[in-house]
């Protein structure tokens, strides 16, 4: 048996390998260049010509900190933390609220802005796009108290939302159908601008979106993130973590071409 | 040791339990694989009965007698289970997803259909538009089943089967980014201390399991 053919049958090795090439990086960080996508580029410059009275729904299921949307939703929190620009928070799945108090504590959200006044949490409502539809018809039909139990009615920063229009844009950190629930409900009724943060895996069916001018930006993974924290000066998880990606994508590069020789070698062979 | 440190060794753990499926089917990987299905589950079910209290039951009982249709409904669905009671089971189950439809076909023509043909209409001054018209022309001409594919109708599908391939090659290496993210992520999370100090152990249980593995073949053989 030869050792193309030891490999393709036991990929133990490879794990090894790979893990060794994802270390390192992690160890000895190493300095990639990370240039800026179109994508990253839309949504970066639409938060920073956002005026600081205008308010912003960052809405999603930004999970654990080593995670893609977590970095997403820290860079694109600490930019409209930095623009003074109302913050509306609604989580999108039952543990989203912990990993949202998780970054206010990162970002020293509570000691830098008021809650109330500059950014709130409404917590996790259930209910998918139907939910959606109704937050983004009338805003109070669907929740009438925070996070932590108090009336919105009495909060500055929401006292007068009405429906959706009163928000000048909607940022979605999902890898879920919930980006294009947003679209359904909030850009395509109401003409409300829709921002994509995505999984990696999601990107592609919403550069489509991108090319038609239905949304104005999109963060792409772990490579948005980096690109985001890169933008706003604060490299952060994302591009500690963007040395790692980009060796190991070399690494699966290579074992591509080395699975593609083992093929034609067993197919020259007449064993394929 | 202070609840931070727990866990942090109680993850760490579990992502080590997670990743030992890479060398071979064992019983802390299954541990991890139930427990993980079993929390999930146990999470959905309290948020999902909090939330029917909280905004059905509750409010009802306060006045708002018209939540007493969609607590209905809620209830019938498990007459799914029920033989003679099913047929009471699909009447919220179609309700769902006729709403489901009718929600989401809101903005399928303005945003799906209308947005994506403009999206199309670009000026052909740049090969990247000239490409992406030929390429959709192409891609959606493989769909179109009411003229035979062969002759040169065959070698145009053909071509747009390629271009469909490439879609599907750049959807698969954005899978492949995502999961790499995650494997990255789990592994920064075994570098923070202490969860690092439960890497050297797990090395020496594989270790120590290979050569017990590779002894009892050896002393099987010698038999």
């Amino acid at each position: 048996m030869s050792w193309l053919d030891k490999v393709t049958r036991d990929p133990r090795p490879l794990y090894i390998i790979t893990l060794i090439v994802l270390v390192f990086p992690l160890i000895n960080p190493i300095a990639l260049p990370i240039p800026i996508s179109d994508w990253t580029r839309g949504m970066y410059d639409f938060i920073e010509d956002m005026a600081p009275e205008e308010r912003i729904l960052l809405t999603g299921h930004w999970g654990y900190r080593y995670g893609e949307l977590y970095p997403q939703f820290l860079a694109v929190l600490e930019h409209c933390a930095r623009k003074g620009v109302k913050i509306v928070i609604l989580d999108g799945s039952p543990e989203t609220p912990t990993f949202t108090q998780a970054a206010f504590k990162e970002l020293s959200i509570p000691e830098r802005l008021e809650y109330g006044v500059d950014y709130i949490e409404l917590g996790y409502l259930p209910g998918g796009e139907v939910m959606i539809a109704g937050l983004c018809a009338n805003f109070y039909s669907i929740v009438q108290k925070d996070y932590f139990g108090n009336l919105l009615s009495e909060m500055e920063i929401t006292t007068d939302i009405k429906d959706i229009r009163d928000f000048a844009a909607v940022i979605v950190f999902t890898g879920s159908a919930d980006s294009q629930s947003w679209l359904n409900q909030a850009y395509a009724p109401y003409g409300v601008p829709v921002g994509h943060s995505l999984y990696a895996a999601k990107v592609v069916d919403s550069e489509a979106y991108f090319r038609a001018g239905a949304i104005f930006g999109i963060i792409n993974g772990l490579r948005g993130s980096a690109e985001y924290e890169l933008l706003i000066n604060r490299p952060g998880v994302g591009a500690s973590m963007m040395g790692s990606a980009s060796l190991v994508h070399l690494l699966v590069i290579f074992a591509l071409a080395l699975g593609a020789v083992a093929f034609l070698q067993q197919k020259m062979q007449g064993r394929a | 040791m202070n609840n931070e440190t727990i866990g942090l060794l109680i993850q760490g753990f579990i992502i080590l339990a997670a990743f030992s499926i890479l060398y071979k089917d064992n019983p802390v990987f299954k541990f991890t694989e139930n427990l993980y299905v079993g929390i999930a589950l146990a999470n959905w079910v309290i948020v999902g009965m909090d939330r029917t209290y909280k905004l059905g039951i509750k409010p009802a009982m306060a006045g708002n007698l018209l939540l007493v249709i969609p607590l209905i409904l809620g209830a019938a669905s498990y007459l799914m289970y029920s033989r003679k009671y099913n047929w009471i089971g699909r009447i919220p189950l179609s309700m769902m997803a006729a709403l489901g439809l009718a929600f989401s076909a809101r903005g399928l023509m303005t945003i799906n259909f209308i947005g994506q043909i403009k999206a199309m209409m670009v000026p052909l001054t740049n090969w990247e538009n000239v490409l992406s018209i030929v390429g959709a022309t192409l891609a959606i001409l493989y769909f179109f089943y009411s003229v035979e594919q062969k002759g040169p109708m065959g070698s145009l599908t053909t071509v747009g089967r390629w271009f469909l391939m490439l879609a599907m090659g750049a959807f698969l290496s954005q899978s492949l980014f995502m999961y790499c993210t995650n494997v990255i992520g789990s592994v920064q999370n075994l570098l923070e201390p202490p969860a690092y100090m439960l890497i050297p152990v797990a090395v020496a249980l594989v270790a120590i399991d290979a050569v017990v593995s590779k002894m009892g073949i050896y002393w099987r053989s010698s038999k």
